[in-house]
């Protein structure tokens, strides 16, 4: 089994060189799944300089808090710390969230590479090829498709709203974050290392840029851009933007970019108890999906 | 999709000194009605902070890198191109929204156009409205212009000092007029200059003539240029236009023409009554 283990089950996620993915979601129960992970651990070599992260896929499995404690100690003990897990057991997702890690419902669908120059297209077919609608996965919101940030500019920023945006990060868990108590009319842009939160609407036109989520108190009509890379720190996938309408004509997260449909078929509110619900955009499966915030619910 | 010469393409730009004139409804439909015919065609939109022919052209949602991310080389002015949602072989390059005209200077706009005729048969520049900055760099890079001018004493006071300030110019070896938002109704009752009194004023060849059209209003907020849509004046007008551009020889529409069939019945009573 140990070799097996070594081919199918262990592979570093692509984009994250120091992280790797180990998968446990062909065990059937946890037992097993505690099995598989120690085996694959001694069967593992890895430069324990290099790797010291771990993201673990256990796909439909049900684990308790327990377990994974108990996961976290085999790894602990080879000097590796859990990152990720993915699990699409909401049960398992709320221990593991539980437990302080992050979680997401599956592994990227596509290897995407952070940090990143934008590709060049010498053939003109190319740029136009990947803003074109792919499918139609999302029953709010139709095409996506990853693409490089376009590079940011600094000074725009400051010249516009008079803010200093380079700020010192530390941890990305401890972003600071940008109030803005006003609309934002076309031609605006606003760029910020850290988290943006605006009270008012996102015309269409204005630019919102982000290292970290964003929050719109108001309707995001304009392009926003949440995890984006702003002076060579890392972009993260896992930002969100937030709306209480999103009809942005594009929305960017990370590497990941979704434009608008070309018809924009009228909008949607979902009310539910007598309450028009806020959306929020993240990257799931690969892409940026729209969704009704559930939060508290 | 290959240009369709070997030969450097033509830089024309769509200009007219007053504003809300027809510039980029204009440069839409030459555009979209080349790439129609055939070519190859580039849009560059050089008003920068006011951009609108990524709306008039429907691709607002697409654009991720604009003229001025090329011209600070932040990519390549391919990756920055929009590629048409309907035809493969027209592309738009759009201003930025969140610069002013000032982040373009008249060499960078000169390289720019000398790069795209390379690629494309033809690279319609469409201007902003006045005649500082954003004019000088819209025709840096031009060898032809066409003037969009509407039978108005304001429009065609602008137009004039527009064609002085294009002859000044030695790279510009053709320049014509195209007289948009016509109104044969008012000009039979002489309530609006006729045809002939602007060409005269201005002692400008006419590249055409647009009729004052509900659709153009319509189309422009659908984001379809009118050029496409095959029952419409001013889109007939348009695709004659492109087709003069191109080098064809195209008679002049005949505006007085009755158009309806009701139309027809009244001026054949009209006819048989004088």
């Amino acid at each position: 089994m140990s070799s097996d283990i070594r081919d199918r089950d262990l592979e570093q996620s692509s984009g994250h060189e120091n992280v790797l993915l180990i998968r446990l979601d062909r065990a059937s129960n946890s037992a097993q799944a505690l099995t598989m992970l120690t085996d694959a651990i001694q069967t593992l070599t890895f430069n324990p300089e290099k790797i010291q992260q771990v993201n673990l896929n256990v796909g439909e499995l049900m684990l308790t808090q327990n377990v994974l404690s108990k996961m976290q100690h085999i790894l602990k003990e080879a000097g590796l710390q859990i990152e990720t897990i993915y699990a699409s057991l909401p049960q398992t997702q709320q221990a593991a969230l539980d437990s302080g890690f992050f979680v997401r419902e599956k592994p990227p669908a596509q290897p995407f590479v952070l940090n990143t120059k934008p590709p060049s297209f010498d053939d003109l077919d190319s740029i136009a090829n990947i803003l074109d609608p792919l499918k139609k996965s999302d029953p709010l919101w139709g095409d996506k498709q990853p693409l490089a940030p376009p590079a940011l500019n600094i000074e725009q920023v400051e010249e516009v709203l008079n803010i200093s945006a380079h700020q010192a990060q530390t941890s990305s868990d401890k972003k600071n974050t940008f109030y803005l108590k006003q609309s934002l009319r076309s031609g605006k842009t606003i760029q910020y290392d850290g988290h943006v939160t605006i009270i008012g609407d996102v015309h269409t036109g204005s630019e919102v840029t982000a290292s970290g989520d964003i929050l719109v108190w108001g309707e995001l009509r304009g392009i926003a851009h949440a995890g984006a890379n702003i002076d060579g720190a890392k972009g993260d996938y896992r930002s969100e933007i937030r709306a209480w309408k999103i009809e942005a004509l594009q929305l960017r997260i990370a590497d990941y970019i979704a434009r608008r449909p070309d018809k924009m078929f009228h909008h949607r509110d979902v009310v539910t108890e007598g309450l028009v619900l806020p959306e929020v955009a993240k990257v799931s499966d690969g892409e940026i999906k729209i969704y009704k915030e559930t939060i508290g619910r | 999709m290959a240009k369709t010469t070997k030969n450097a393409g033509r830089v024309i730009v769509i200009t007219s000194g007053k504003g809300g004139v027809g510039k980029t409804t204009t440069t839409a439909n030459i555009g979209t009605g080349l790439a129609r015919m055939g070519y190859k065609v580039a849009l560059v939109d050089t008003d920068i902070g006011l951009r609108n022919l990524d709306l008039l052209m429907g691709l607002e949602n697409r654009i991720v890198y604009n003229i001025v991310d090329v011209v600070e080389g932040r990519c390549k002015v391919l990756q920055a191109m929009v590629k048409d949602k309907r035809m493969p072989n027209l592309s738009l390059l759009p201003a930025a929204q969140t610069r002013d005209k000032s982040a373009l200077s008249e060499e960078q706009m000169s390289t720019l156009c000398e790069q795209l005729k390379q690629e494309f048969d033809f690279v319609i520049v469409d201007s902003p409205a006045g005649i500082e900055q954003g004019f000088q760099n819209a025709i840096a890079g031009a060898n032809e212009a066409v003037v969009v001018c509407t039978p108005e004493m304001s429009a065609v006071r602008d137009a004039d000092r527009i064609i002085g300030l294009l002859e000044a110019r030695e790279e510009i070896t053709n320049y014509k007029l195209v007289l948009n938002r016509v109104r044969p109704n008012m000009i039979k009752t002489n309530d609006m200059m006729d045809v002939d009194d602007v060409l005269e004023i201005l002692s400008v060849k006419l590249l055409g003539l647009i009729p004052e059209d509900k659709d153009i209003i319509i189309s422009t907020n659908k984001g379809e240029p009118i050029v496409t849509s095959d029952d419409s004046l001013a889109g007939q007008g348009y695709r004659n236009i492109a087709r003069r551009v191109a080098g064809e020889d195209v008679p002049f529409m005949n505006l007085d023409a009755p158009t309806s069939f009701v139309d027809k019945i009244k001026g054949f009573f009209n006819r048989s009554a004088s």
